[in-house]
Parts: C-alpha cells; structure tokens; sequence
C-alpha cells in the first residue's frame, strides 16, 4: 500500500441507476483518496469497499485485455483499468455508463445489441469449399504481408468504446457501428477467408458501412489501437471496388 | 439497386459537379476575376451571352448533366440524413420514395425548361 | 435586372459560392478517405497510437487552406466596387 500522505482527495461523480428503483439516472457523489498512478477502476474497487456496497460496474482483467470496463471518464468514452485517475483531474470524475447503450444498472451498459451486429457480419473464417466430412485438412499458410492487412483490425477487445464515441450510432439505431464493420473487414481481409460475398449483403445495406460519415471519433478512442475509422474506409473501397 | 451502387453514383455525381458547379460559379460569378485575366470577357448576365449559352450544344448537354448529377447527389444526402434519424421503416420507405419522386420530377421540369431554351434560342 | 445587384443578393449568393467551396474541397477530402486511399494501410499499432486521422490530417488541412484561399478571392470579386 501507497502511504496516505501522498493520497489526493478527489470526488468521483458517479451516474447511478436501478432499474427497480429509479426513474431516471442520478448524480451521486463519493470522495477518493488516489495515489500516484492508481486507476479509475481501483477508486471504484475503493468505493464498494468502503461507501457503498451496491455500487455496480463490470470488470475483469484489470488490465486492458478483457474488455469489460469501458465507461464515459469525464466526456470520453475509456476502460476504467487503464485510466489513471490524476492523469484525468486532480478534483473531480464524472463516470458515467458507456453512451448509445441502454443501462443495466449503474454503470453497466446493456451491450447485447452490440454483439448482436457482431454476430451478423459472420465474424469468423468462412471457408468456400468444406470438405464432404466438413474438416478442412488443409494447412492455410500466410505470409507477413498477408497478415499484417488484419493484424491492427484483430486486436479489437470488443469494449465498445467505440460504439459509445460513435455519432452515427447514436441517431441511428439501424447501424451496425464501428466494431461489427471493423470485425467485418477483419475477416474480408484475411487472406484464409473466403467470406466477404457472404458478409456483403449486411454490410453493404442501409445501417451498413456507407452510413458511415468518418467522423473519426472511433479511433480517438480506441484503447486497443485498433483504428475502426480506418477499417469501415477500406471495407467501403472493397465493396465499391472488389477484388 | 445495391447500396453501394447508389453510393457509387454519389461519389460520381460529386466529381461531375465539382467541374460542372465549379465552371458554373466560376463563369456566372467571379466574371471580375476572370476580367483581369482577359479584358475581353463579357458580362455573364447580358442578354447576348445568355442566348449564346443557349444555342451552344455543349452548354446544353453540361446543364442536363449538371441538373441530374446535382439532383441525385443532393437528394441521396437528403434521404441520408433522414434514414439516419428515424429508425421507423414506414418513413424510411416514405423517404425513399419521395426523393426518387421529386427528382424525377424536377429533372423532366428542368431538362424540359433547358432544352425548349435551347431550341427557341435558333441553335 | 435590378434584383441581382442587390446587396443581400449579393450577399447570398456570396454565401452559395463560400458552401460550394467549402464542400467540394472537403469532398475531394472525403472522396479519397471514404475509398481508403488517404487514410493508409494497416499497421501494426503501438502506443501511443497514430490512427488514419493523423494520416488524413495534412490534406484535410490543405483542402481548408485551398477553401479559404476561393471564398477570400470570391469575398473580393463579390463586394470590390465595380463588380
């Protein structure tokens, strides 16, 4: 443990929300002693521990890998495990769930509709020919160049940061959203899949790629440096021009 | 159609009225500008420019292309803005019936006015 | 056709002229993003991340640049006396 000495008090603004009990999201305040380098996660962790019990987030990793702990950290849309908290304000952090989702509780944010689009551009190797027994044998080599047309778009951790940043997300409910097109060109661009005539037909429709405007704020906030804004430009050059 | 097609066809009808408008607004507005370049270059406006646009071949097939290409591009805008802020289906469809309505209309109204202008000018 | 030399006409078209400049040289920005031309290639990301919006950035400014450039010169030929 850091000692307190070098604690700074900074209050945590907090969007809470119940379902069964609120009408609508509230502001509540707690304060937090943070150290140097200490995370927004940990002053949640420190929250629960010591203000309120029932206070609720996602979480897992605590270390950017998994994920789940993307919310609005004063404005911008970050995972809570690899935000430090001074590096954000010395006085005040307003937390809030992630935007364009509806909320669970607290700062849960309901990501289903999310992983539905996922699921709707075929985000896995698609294969045209399947063997009789349906095991492909064969080996599928790949040479650097090859990979690296996908590495940047696999890193995605599917926080949906992006999905929360995402102006066109937020009028329109019918579009798939950065992450799902993302994945799409992932997969379109991998040289061992054989899917992208497959994939099209969703991601060429209305709610599709061409709804997005590059408003470039996916890849401001990706954590992963995934750089979705970049993914949906070249998914969109291969639908007008296919290979 | 396809969507990407349509937008396809956008992006097209872009690069044609970026030269297209672009003339336009360059002939019909910044005639003082041109003036210093050639001190020769008459008044856009004055009666006899207008009927030699009139009767030129180019300028009438330009301004049939202009119209279409500003219609279409304008329109798909139109219609994606509002697709992209009602999720309902019914004026989605609406909307998309709509703008193909109003821009064949006007393109007949103004391919009609062009090239009636065009044959009373005495080409 | 006194309508035309008249100064809020005049204004208006002005400002027709100032969109017309703003969104086509913005378009042609778009136009080479949205086919992936302007935006580079995929690369393998490292902290701190460098996204298509730096590689983008230079010729979204010169087209800004450009744009300012035509409605300044369209300011002059607009409202210069004897125009």
């Amino acid at each position: 443990m850091k000692p307190e000495r070098d604690a700074t008090n900074v209050r945590f603004a907090i969007r809470r929300y119940d379902p069964e009990r609120d009408e609508r999201p509230y502001w509540q305040e707690f304060p937090v002693r943070v150290h140097p380098g200490m995370t927004v996660l940990e002053g949640l962790h420190q929250i629960r521990e010591e203000r309120d019990a029932a206070l609720v987030w996602r979480s897992s990793c605590r270390m950017g890998v998994c994920g789940s702990c993307g919310m609005v950290v004063n404005g911008m849309p970050r995972l809570a495990c690899s935000t430090q908290v001074l590096e954000i304000s010395r006085h005040r952090l307003r937390l809030e769930p992630l935007w364009n989702f509806d909320i669970v509780k607290d700062l849960v944010a309901d990501q289903g509709p999310m992983f539905a689009a996922h699921a709707e551009v075929q985000p896995y190797l698609v294969r045209a020919e399947e063997s009789a027994s349906g095991a492909d044998q064969s080996e599928l080599a790949q040479n650097p160049e090859q990979l690296i047309d996908y590495l940047q778009f696999s890193y995605c951790v599917k926080c949906g940061l992006c999905m929360a940043a995402c102006p066109t997300v937020a009028t329109d409910s019918g579009y798939l959203g950065p992450m799902p097109l993302t994945a799409a060109q992932r997969y379109n661009a991998d040289s061992r899949d054989q899917g992208a005539a497959r994939r099209r037909s969703r991601v060429e429709q209305t709610g599709g790629a061409f709804h997005c405007h590059y408003a470039g704020e996916c890849s401001r906030v990706c954590p992963k440096g995934v750089d979705p804004a970049r993914a949906i430009q070249l998914l969109k050059r291969n639908l007008v021009f296919p290979k | 159609m396809r969507e990407s097609r349509i937008w396809s066809l956008h992006l097209s009808c872009a690069v044609v009225l970026l030269i297209l408008l672009g003339l336009h607004l360059v002939i019909m507005h910044l005639d003082g500008t041109l003036a210093l370049i050639d001190p020769a270059w008459g008044k856009p406006l004055a009666w006899n420019s207008v009927l030699a646009r009139a009767r030129s071949s180019f300028f009438t097939a330009t301004y049939v292309l202009m119209l279409a290409a500003a219609l279409f591009h304008g329109f798909y805008g139109l219609r994606t803005m509002i697709t992209e802020l009602t999720d309902n289906p019914f004026l989605r469809r609406a909307t998309s019936i709509s703008v193909w309505t109003a821009g064949v209309a006007l393109f007949g109204l103004g391919a009609y006015a062009i090239v009636v202008m065009h044959l009373r000018a005495g080409a | 056709m006194a309508l035309t030399h008249h100064p809020v006409f005049q204004a208006v078209e002005f400002l027709i002229f100032a969109a017309f400049a703003f969104h086509a040289l913005n378009g042609v920005r778009l136009l080479l993003v949205e086919l992936g031309v302007a935006v580079g290639p995929p690369e393998e990301p490292v902290y701190p991340y460098k996204s298509s919006l730096n590689k983008q950035r230079p010729l979204m400014i010169a087209m800004m640049v450009l744009a300012g450039l035509f409605i300044v010169l369209a300011g002059f030929d607009f409202f210069l006396p004897g125009h």
